[in-house]
């Protein structure tokens, strides 16, 4: 079991690109998704990236979350560039310091809502004490305190985001990382799942990267980053464009 | 289109083609190389019981005034006769100078080259060619005899008289079979043992004494008298010797062609001038039996094989069922129609359906080419090929047409996500649901029962030992099949049950650590594991009933083998009148002579085994196997007492107590004496049961001076020394040399060997074992090729929860320790259960109770390492497959 966690730099940003480029390969194809990017996230921010299909918005999402390394150009989640980590001691970090919601079918089929919240717990050997009061604190804060036996074909498509949610929050990480959370939802679960992703990390003081395509999602936003053909755009990376700020950061 | 679809596929993803392919080649494989393997003992069948046969049609003329030279003449033109001698029999008497008196003999006139042709009659001195060459027992009857330098012969009551030089000895006691037989009609007659014989050519018998023959019992007397029980006064006959390599190879067509050409062999002469008597014509019967028997035995051992191999390819389909929909899906949204999708999955099925039979077909020719040290279609007519290949390809084609129509059908699936989630969670297949186990369980059993009830399952070893045929209903081997997958089903039944009620979500217990997490994990959606372990089992338990029936079916042989020998060494003399020396050194602690001494109850002729009970019990290394009364004890407090065979006390009706009248030497003149015997036991078997024993009794229970020459001895060894080591010292030992032969158990060929305890099993054991670890090993691939394609999100969702490498593998790892050990640990002891009850239904082949199980400690040991050793390779195949998922890549799949 792992006993070594990279310890994240106290005040450095929540997560740093810093010059990516990095190409795609994927169903034969190889594509130049990210060319030069840069992009810096303060602890606490909700940052939304949108942008055309194919223009390298998933690409990002996932070398901040170190779950690919970019060709050039460094990636730093609280102040830890995932270069200088090997395969295992990355798992280790992204765990504690990363949560992710992914689109489509986030949970594991096998695992009850609560089991698929304590994964990570479970897989940094947390005391089963702390991790049960962890557990049903994660599902209390997203408003599924008694559906924790069921089993993810059991909930609902808003429920199943919601427990993908507190999976994604319950290691308190520094980043939480969404690819699309609402995709499969309508409009209005996915607001309402959108709201409870934003106000949860809120909680946590969590800085949160959304990637949608979805503008109503985007409005939860402190910032909105524009992508097109691997180039961040510089001018909605600059402002906050939501009328509400919702994080610290903004506030 | 629909064929340039194909090839795309094909050349986009070979896995599943070579999967697919595989799927279908396990199944060809298996059913091929046990077809090739019975072919190959089939067709040995036919040469083992050949073998013994020393003439194989005997045609005995009707009456005095047929020329045999004419008549062998025209046998010998016909096809498949490899030769014609010329054969006559006469009782005569013979004297010599020395003794005018002379005595009682049986004259047999044959060609010198008779000798040449066939070796069983050994001139032991002297030459045919000048003169008469005398039996052994006549050299040992007087001295006038044994030193005879001119014997006169002449016909009983007068007449003839033939003056001939004594030119030699000859051995006639291998000779037995054809020469002594009563030439009773179209079948071999019984053997009446003639105590004195003398050998002269033929030419000087057809010129000088058979027409005394003639002249006094008149030219048209019959000499051929259907149902004689005795040597008639003189037979004219032609020994036909049959090429062997003419017969079909199948014993029950070479019986057939055999009939056919004792046929044509009398219609060659005139008319009505021959009666042919087919010697073949019953070992060969006999063989058909066998044949039949080893047909049912090859397939037990087979048929489970190649089903486990045509399941495997199932389940190599299964794996492969949500690629097919994606790409299905993906090919209907671009347009294609629900025919082009089936003609494009017929073609692909087709493909795979041709690769895997080739694959299948050349893998069974080499396994079996290898195991067997030569060629696979050496010795195997190509009727047995083609049959072999026809079916085996048959097989694969079946397999296809079921993954086709499974392939369809679950493309077709409405909403694939419900059928997933069916498959994988709350897992109840079809056999579960229509309780399939417990039918087959149910099956077996009252196969089982009702063969019981009905007098089945029991040993009748007597009449085995003498060639009746062995009835073995086929339907009693589909009781081990059917509780061999039966019980596969329920305990994978029970273990389903118990998983369902340890894993339940509404009553999980907080998880101690991530292994019981993926433990319990597993346990909520077995089907995938389901199937590997129920492959696993099915695989583990047939090799394992294959490995151990085979062994017991050795050891039964050899027990068998054992029993017939009845010692450490057979002893037989190379002259009759050779007496063996009170000791034979150190080597050899005790020996004992064995004598055969001919009888007749009634018109039955039997053959009385004499025993020294003085020496037998410290010789025979086996102890006689009684059914009533008693053995050895019996015949020492009662010198009269006899112990007969089962057979015997059936055929006369007697039991223990009862009397047993018997006239001894029946065929002489000179010893033929009633003998009373009081029967003081019945014997399943008694050794030596080679030549067959159907009496026996003390030495010292016979008329004094009646009792003849051993015709062997046996001995026992000293302690510390090996038969062989034994045999080589006598061997070596000049005061012996050449004296007796020194035989072993191992290196006789016991007389006429039932051709289905000759069987060789091992190859075959060999090819289901391999077979067996490789479809175990494959359904764990199949399982891991089912966690790479379709379990590929999890991992990655895992991945990004931040998992390690260890902890991403340790659900598939652990499905795959379960499957392997789950396989070993319940289809180990099944396969030895299923072993047991093969034994003993397939007991009757044996003239021995066989073992209750042999157990080949080494034999499932290299069985079980093999298992796990490639179940392992298949494992960490598919382990380092779930290594190479690129989480960032699969998240994006939708």
């Amino acid at each position: 079991m792992p006993t070594e966690t990279p310890t994240p730099v106290g005040d450095a940003p929540a997560a740093e690109a810093i010059s990516v480029t990095h190409t795609y390969v994927g169903y034969g194809l190889k594509v130049k998704a990210l060319d030069g990017a840069s992009l810096s996230i303060a602890r606490g921010e909700v940052v939304a990236v949108v942008g055309p299909s194919g223009s390298g918005k998933s690409t990002l999402l996932f070398l901040l979350g170190g779950l690919d390394q970019p060709e050039e150009g460094t990636v730093r989640v609280a102040g830890t560039a995932w270069g200088s980590l090997n395969g295992d001691e990355r798992a280790r970090f992204r765990r504690v310091n990363c949560g992710f919601v992914v689109q489509g079918t986030a949970l594991l089929p096998q695992a009850t809502a609560a089991e698929n919240v304590e994964v990570p717990l479970l897989l940094d050997s947390v005391d089963p004490a702390e991790r049960a009061r962890r557990v049903v604190e994660a599902l209390d804060r997203v408003g599924l305190a008694g559906e924790g036996a069921k089993l993810p074909d059991q909930l609902s498509g808003g429920q199943q985001q919601r427990v993908a949610i507190a999976r994604a929050l319950v290691s308190r990480p520094t980043l939480v990382l969404a690819d699309e959370p609402t995709g499969n939802l309508d409009s209005a679960t996915g607001q309402a799942v959108t709201r409870l992703l934003v106000e949860a990390a809120a909680e946590g003081g969590a800085a949160i990267v959304i990637v949608t395509h979805d503008p109503k999602v985007a409005a939860h936003a402190d910032r909105i980053v524009e992508m097109h053909s691997g180039h961040l755009n510089s001018a909605a990376n600059i402002g906050a464009t939501t009328s509400s700020p919702s994080t610290g950061a903004a506030r | 289109m629909t064929r340039w679809l194909a090839m795309q596929s094909l050349r986009r993803a070979p896995r599943r083609l070579i999967l697919g392919a595989l799927g279908v080649a396990f199944p060809v494989a298996m059913l091929a190389a046990t077809l090739l393997f019975l072919s190959q003992a089939v067709s040995s069948m036919t040469q083992i019981a050949l073998a013994p046969v020393q003439v194989e049609q005997r045609a005995l003329a009707t009456s005095l005034n047929v020329n045999m030279t004419d008549v062998s003449k025209q046998l010998a033109t016909l096809p498949g006769v490899s030769h014609v001698d010329r054969f006559a029999s006469a009782s005569v008497f013979v004297h010599t100078p020395a003794d005018p008196g002379g005595a009682s003999a049986r004259l047999f006139a044959v060609d010198p080259q008779y000798l040449q042709d066939h070796p069983w009659v050994q001139a032991v001195s002297g030459s045919l060619s000048n003169g008469a060459l005398l039996g052994q027992t006549l050299r040992d009857y007087s001295p006038a005899f044994g030193n005879a330098k001119q014997v006169t012969i002449t016909l009983p009551g007068g007449g003839g008289s033939l003056k001939l030089p004594a030119a030699g000895t000859v051995d006639l006691r291998q000779a037995l079979p054809t020469w002594f037989a009563i030439p009773a009609g179209d079948v071999q007659g019984d053997v009446a043992l003639v105590p004195r014989a003398i050998v002269i050519p033929y030419s000087t018998f057809e010129k000088r004494l058979l027409p005394a023959i003639v002249k006094k019992l008149g030219p048209t007397t019959p000499v051929l008298n259907p149902g004689l029980s005795d040597l008639p006064p003189v037979s004219l006959e032609a020994h036909i010797s049959v090429d062997h390599n003419a017969y079909p190879s199948d014993p029950a067509a070479a019986a057939v062609w055999s009939g056919a050409l004792r046929h044509l062999l009398e219609r060659a002469p005139a008319p009505g001038s021959i009666v042919v008597a087919d010697n073949a014509a019953e070992p060969l019967t006999e063989a058909s039996a066998d044949a039949t028997n080893a047909k049912i035995l090859f397939l037990l051992l087979g048929i489970p094989g190649a089903l486990v191999a045509a399941a495997l390819g199932l389940a190599a389909q299964s794996a492969l069922a949500e690629a097919q929909r994606r790409e299905d899906s993906l090919l209907r949204l671009r347009g294609a129609t629900e025919a082009q999708l089936a003609r494009l999955a017929g073609l692909q099925a087709v493909f795979a359906g041709v690769l895997g039979s080739i694959i299948g077909l050349a893998a069974a020719f080499v396994a079996v080419s290898v195991v067997e040290g030569h060629v696979a279609w050496q010795n195997v007519s190509s009727g047995g090929i083609l049959f072999a290949v026809l079916t085996a390809v048959g097989a694969g084609a079946i397999t296809t047409a079921v993954r086709l129509f499974r392939l369809m059908r679950s493309s077709r699936g409405a909403d694939v996500i419900a059928e997933r989630r069916v498959l994988e969670r709350g897992w109840r297949p079809l056999w579960l649901r229509a309780y399939l186990d417990i039918a087959a369980i149910g099956v077996g059993i009252t196969i089982l029962v009702i063969n019981i009830l009905a007098g089945g399952l029991k040993l009748t070893p007597i009449e085995a030992a003498q060639g009746t045929t062995l009835a073995l209903s086929f339907y009693v081997l589909l009781a081990p099949i059917a509780l061999w997958i039966g019980l596969t089903l329920f305990v994978i039944r029970i273990m389903l049950a118990a998983s369902r009620r340890w894993t339940r979500p509404e009553r999980a217990r907080p998880l101690s650590s991530w292994r019981e997490a993926a433990l319990r994990w597993l346990g909520r959606r077995p089907a995938r594991t389901g199937v590997a372990v129920t492959l696993g089992i099915l695989a583990v338990s047939f090799g394992t009933q294959v490995v151990s029936f085979v062994a017991t079916y050795a050891s039964a042989k050899q027990a068998d083998a054992n029993a017939a020998f009845g010692s450490d060494l057979r002893l037989t003399p190379g002259d009759p009148l050779y007496t063996l020396p009170k000791s034979l050194g150190p080597d050899v602690a005790s020996v004992t002579p064995i004598r055969h001494v001919p009888a007749r109850s009634g018109t039955d002729r039997k053959t009385i085994v004499a025993i020294d009970l003085a020496t037998y019990p410290n010789t025979a290394t086996t102890q006689p196997q009684m059914i009533a009364g008693q053995g050895i004890q019996g015949l020492l407090s009662d010198p009269s007492g006899v112990i007969i065979a089962q057979e015997i006390a059936t055929d006369f009706g007697v039991g223990v107590g009862d009397n047993l009248p018997l006239t001894i030497f029946p065929d002489d003149q000179d010893l033929s004496r009633n003998v009373n015997f009081h029967v003081v036991g019945i014997f399943r078997s008694f050794p030596p049961s080679n030549p067959y024993s159907e009496m026996v009794v003390s030495t010292a229970g016979l008329p004094p001076y009646s009792a003849p020459r051993p015709d062997f001895y046996m001995a026992r060894d000293a302690s510390g020394h090996t038969p062989d080591a034994v045999a080589a010292a006598l061997a070596a030992n000049p005061s012996l040399h050449k004296k007796f032969a020194a035989q072993t158990v191992a290196g006789m060929t016991l007389a006429a060997p039932r051709s289905l305890a000759s069987l060789n099993l091992d190859g075959l054991k060999q090819i289901e074992a391999v077979g067996a670890g490789l479809i175990a090993a494959i359904g764990v691939a199949v399982l891991g090729a089912f966690l790479v394609f379709e379990r590929r999100r999890e991992f990655a969702i895992l991945e990004a929860v931040g998992a390690e490498r260890s902890q991403v593998i340790m659900g598939p790892a652990q499905e795959g320790i379960v499957t392997v050990i789950g396989s070993l640990v319940i289809g180990l002891p099944l396969g030895l259960l299923l072993s047991l009850l093969s034994v003993r239904v397939l007991g009757l082949f044996f003239t021995l109770p066989p073992p209750i199980l042999t157990v080949p400690g080494g034999s499932l040991l290299a069985f079980t390492v093999l298992m796990v050793v490639t179940c392992g390779i298949a494992l960490a195949g598919a382990l380092v497959g779930v290594t190479r998922i690129r989480a960032a890549t699969t998240l994006r799949e939708p």
